[in-house]
């Protein structure tokens, strides 16, 4: 949290702000994460931490460190690669590191039908992803959050699990990623505010941190996942500066479930209220030209 | 040249035997899945903050690769829950490195070419592509002494508290409220003239 008065805040008005949150888009080359894991020796345990990142705590008690152990050699000692963690099951459960948490969604090879669920409800959020402030808290990481983040995964209190989903765990029964496991809570910390709010400047840092967390479920295969985290941005930062990027990927995250019709009723609608842009331009790219007026 | 170094830091050889997989369970797993997990979790950021800090496009990825492999180096020393400041501190110290020693003057010579670029644009709804955008943000920050840049980029875009630039840069707190606030005024007035740079020459176009 901002921890001393802002007094030089206001030095900063709407263009600089703008400025500031345009390093939001802004993204390694593809394929740079992979090479710095080779360069680290890291091929093999990267692809299972990361295929571990995207599978679900459906199932408490399971031997974590086994999964782990096994996407770690199984793909490699069989020269299957990727798709080989198709055959582990589409849901296992993983723990990766003790400041990972928990992490619901579901694994599927990239560029298939997604081995997913259907699309989650419009309801249905992961949006308590207010990263706390507070390191060294012990904290419950929330599912859809804290993959590639500024600082470790999004975690939130007891309390901010309360004020932003009062109705979390019926919710989560009902989420087509999976439950979400049991919050082992703690007494709450003081929270700087889980509504930083769509001007605040800590929530740039917030609202970028759900677009990577959205790309990268999308780039992976993992659209519902996706698709959790774009109606949580969408609702967090309804007039966020990446409030049109939001609803690109949402219109991507639809199509890469199979909600056709859906995807084209979006994108209808938004190139109905928005401008000639290079989003709108994207819009188009993704469907025929019969299907968009 | 690092990444040949890091590679022999493998634990196992990758053509070991199906019946030897058992052997992961040492500490040099425990190691290579906390540093693929850092890396999972941190990466990409890691990359922004060199680009915001300075580093050029062309080398960013080398630059991020690089805090990475010092981060596996010095790995124990890293706390549990310290890894995201730990790999922004080191970011900090590879980028200024790495201004020091190219291309802050190259980059800041694209000045022009930036703002023909960005006035040249048709602008249906009044906001520049994102793209130009970051690359007005690119001379903005480039106008900022080294400190107050980071000081700027930890805040404002990577979202730290005061106290965790303190830590993150090893600095005092209250050295840290100051470079913020002289970050903000600087930047804005960089922002500022920018700003009537481009407008300027719109007005010619």
């Amino acid at each position: 949290m901002k921890d001393a008065p802002d007094s030089g805040t206001e030095l900063l008005d709407d263009f600089d702000r703008r400025l500031l949150r345009s390093t939001a888009l802004d993204e390694p080359a593809d394929g740079a994460l992979e090479r710095a894991g080779t360069a680290l020796g890291l091929a093999s345990t990267l692809i299972a931490v990361q295929a571990a990142g995207a599978v679900a705590a459906a199932t408490p008690g399971t031997s974590a460190k086994g999964w782990l152990l096994a996407l770690t050699w199984k793909p490699f000692l069989l020269g299957a690669g990727i798709g080989a963690f198709v055959a582990l099951g589409a849901v296992v459960v993983s723990h990766v590191a003790p400041t990972q948490g928990v992490r619901v969604g579901a694994h599927a090879p990239p560029g298939t039908a997604p081995a997913e669920p259907a699309a989650p409800e419009s309801g249905l959020r992961s949006e308590a992803t207010a990263p706390a402030r507070s390191p060294g808290r012990t904290e419950v990481a929330l599912p859809a959050s804290g993959r590639e983040l500024g600082r470790p995964p999004a975690r939130a209190s007891a309390e901010e699990i309360g004020r932003v989903l009062p109705d979390a765990p019926s919710r989560a029964s009902t989420s087509p990623l999976g439950s979400v496991a049991a919050f082992p809570l703690e007494a709450p910390a003081p929270l700087e505010s889980a509504s930083a709010g769509p001007a605040g400047p800590s929530s740039i840092a917030e609202q970028i941190r759900s677009v990577d967390v959205a790309r990268d479920a999308l780039r992976s295969g993992r659209p519902a996942l996706a698709l959790v985290e774009l109606e949580g941005a969408a609702r967090r930062w309804p007039d966020g500066a990446l409030a049109t990027e939001v609803r690109v990927l949402h219109v991507q995250a639809l199509l890469a479930l199979g909600q056709h019709a859906a995807a084209v009723a979006e994108a209808r609608a938004f190139l109905a209220t928005q401008p000639p842009s290079s989003y709108a331009a994207r819009i188009r790219a993704l469907f025929s030209a019969d299907e968009l007026p | 040249m690092d990444r040949t170094m890091a590679a022999e830091e493998s634990p196992r050889p990758p053509e070991a035997p199906l019946s030897r997989a058992p052997e992961l369970t040492g500490a040099g797993a425990a190691r290579n899945e906390r540093l693929a997990t850092m890396l999972t979790d941190h990466y990409r950021a890691i990359w922004r903050a060199v680009r915001r800090l300075g580093v050029p496009s062309a080398s960013a990825e080398d630059a991020a690769q690089e805090v990475f492999i010092i981060a596996s180096r010095k790995l124990d020393e890293i706390v549990p829950g310290g890894e995201a400041r730990f790999l922004y501190g080191v970011a900090l110290r590879v980028a200024a490195n790495r201004r020091r020693s190219s291309a802050l003057r190259h980059e800041r010579s694209d000045e022009a070419a930036v703002l023909a670029a960005a006035s040249s644009r048709a602008r249906p709804d009044a906001l520049l592509e994102e793209k130009q955008m970051r690359e007005l943000l690119e001379l903005a920050l480039a106008e900022l002494p080294e400190d107050l840049r980071a000081a700027l980029v930890l805040f404002e875009i990577e979202g730290f508290s005061e106290r965790e630039i303190a830590d993150i840069a090893d600095i005092p707190l209250g050295t840290v409220a100051s470079r913020l606030r002289r970050a903000r005024a600087a930047f804005h007035r960089a922002a500022a003239r920018l700003r009537a740079l481009l407008e300027s020459r719109e007005e010619e176009s």
